[in-house]
Order: structure tokens, then sequence, then C-alpha cells
């Protein structure tokens, strides 16, 4: 079975999304990768463009098994990846 | 009516087969004898496959499958949470008594003190009670007819407001609970 490496999918993604200051916190999940995908380049974009985003990328580079290759990734901003953070800091 | 009744009441009927217990957060597995427990991270894990799946189905217009899915995410990233913080839940000394019902769990999870104060979560609070109205248990067994005419009955949708954009709007409620869940997931 094929796979693909964390190197590679941030760089697949980094380079056809354009992403900005792109932050990647990813996970194998059974034989594939999933995780969190942390961008300004998702700003004013709700869910659903954000994944059509995500997988038409996917699709464009590794054809129909990128759904073999690749789990659930979820798209933030770093303002919605931070709340908590900036909570901590605040104290 | 007489049967959309008997799809919400029987809501508990898995977990009476012995097989599955969501209130203690586990599962026995079969014939093997061995106990596969469900904790935090299956729940989470699980929670996110859900969410990928409800994106897929959305996709293909098929929104039944999409609604049933994205609101198990839900439940799953909750539990998930509850079960992560909560030591006595971990320790079996307290049991995730919730049922399936959403509004529970979030009770559950602003008890355990995670929620941010001035407005931070009140998105977070005001989605997953959108979800908890929208979603049941045994929509499992629901065709996209019955949820439509259910969705109707509720006033979630009309004649102008079509399924296709109610559950469009349900999605992005669910992925942006299961987003926020994830954050608070993080070690």
């Amino acid at each position: 079975m094929s796979t693909v490496t964390k190197k590679k999918l941030q760089d697949v993604l980094t380079t056809k999304l354009n992403l900005v200051d792109a932050r990647f916190v990813l996970e194998k999940a059974g034989a594939k990768l999933s995780g969190n995908i942390i961008s300004a380049t998702f700003s004013g974009k709700d869910d659903q463009q954000r994944q059509r985003m995500i997988w038409d990328a996917l699709e464009d580079e590794f054809g129909a098994q990128c759904v073999h290759l690749v789990g659930t990734l979820l798209a933030y901003t770093p303002e919605e990846w931070g709340v908590n953070l900036e909570a901590t800091s605040k104290k | 009516m007489v049967n959309a009744q008997r799809l919400m009441l029987s809501s508990r009927d898995n977990e009476a087969s012995g097989l599955w217990s969501f209130t203690r957060g586990y599962v026995m597995a079969g014939k093997s004898g061995k106990g596969q427990y469900l904790g935090a991270a299956e729940y989470r894990q699980g929670a996110r496959e859900r969410i990928g799946e409800a994106f897929t189905l959305l996709r293909s217009e098929q929104f039944s499958g999409s609604v049933y899915m994205a609101g198990r995410g839900v439940e799953g990233m909750l539990r998930a949470v509850v079960w992560k913080n909560d030591p006595e839940i971990r320790q079996g000394k307290k049991s995730l008594d919730t049922g399936h019902d959403l509004r529970n769990l979030l009770t559950l999870v602003g008890n355990l003190g995670l929620l941010q104060a001035g407005g931070r979560d009140d998105e977070f609070v005001s989605n997953v009670q959108k979800v908890g109205r929208l979603w049941f248990n045994n929509m499992r067994f629901a065709s996209n007819k019955f949820v439509e005419i259910r969705w109707r009955t509720i006033g979630e949708i009309d004649h102008r407001r079509t399924l296709k954009r109610a559950a469009s709007d349900y999605y992005e409620a669910c992925s942006a609970v299961i987003k926020r869940c994830e954050v608070l997931c993080q070690p």
C-alpha cells in the first residue's frame, strides 16, 4: 500500500494552496495522515470552502487514491487555533 | 408523527443490547472476550473521521447521511473533551451518563470550566445547542425524506430555505464545534 510522508503532504498543500505561514499538526491515523492545518490563508472562508480547497489540491496531486492516503484535515486560521494560547498569555 | 415519536423515543436501544456502553465509555469486543476501551483518543479520532465523511456526503448532496455523521462527530468530540478532562470519568468513579443528548454533554464540558467567558465561546455554545436541536441518535435509521419532514416541522426549513441550505449551515455548525473541541484536546 502506498503512503505519503508528512513532508510531502505539507509541501503539496503549501504549494497548491499558496498557504501563508502555514503550521501543520499531522499524525498517523491508521494508514492515513490526518491532522490540522493552521494558516491565515483560510481567513474569510467557511469550512466547506476550506475542505474543497484541500481536497481539490490533494486530488490534483494524488488522483483518486488521495482518499486512501489522507484522512480528515481540519483547517484553522491562527486566531481559531490560538484561542487557548491567547487566554493563557493574558493570565 | 407516531413513527417519528417511536424513532425519537428509542434512542438507547443499542445500549440495551449490552454490546455497547457509551455511558461507561467502553465497548466490549464480542467473541474474543477482550475488552477494547473507548477513551478520549478513540472518541476524538472517530469524531474527526465522522466530520470528514459528513463533508464527502454533503458534497454529493446526500444530506441525511451528512447530517447524521456530522452530529455523531459532535457527540464524539464532546465525549473526548469530557473524557480527557474529567479524571473521575477516566477512573470509572463517575459515568459519562448523558445518553446521546448533546446539550447534556455541553453542560458537562461547561462544568469542567474549559469554555472561555466574555463571548469567545458563546458561538460554540450556540452551535452545540443548534446541533442538539436538529440531530437525534436514531437519525442513523432516517431517510432523507424523514429528516426533511422533521426539520420542516420544527421550522428549520420552509418554502424559502431548502434542505440543501439547512444541511450546509448545519455542517458549518458541527465543524466549528469539532474544531474547537480539537483545540481543547491538544496537549
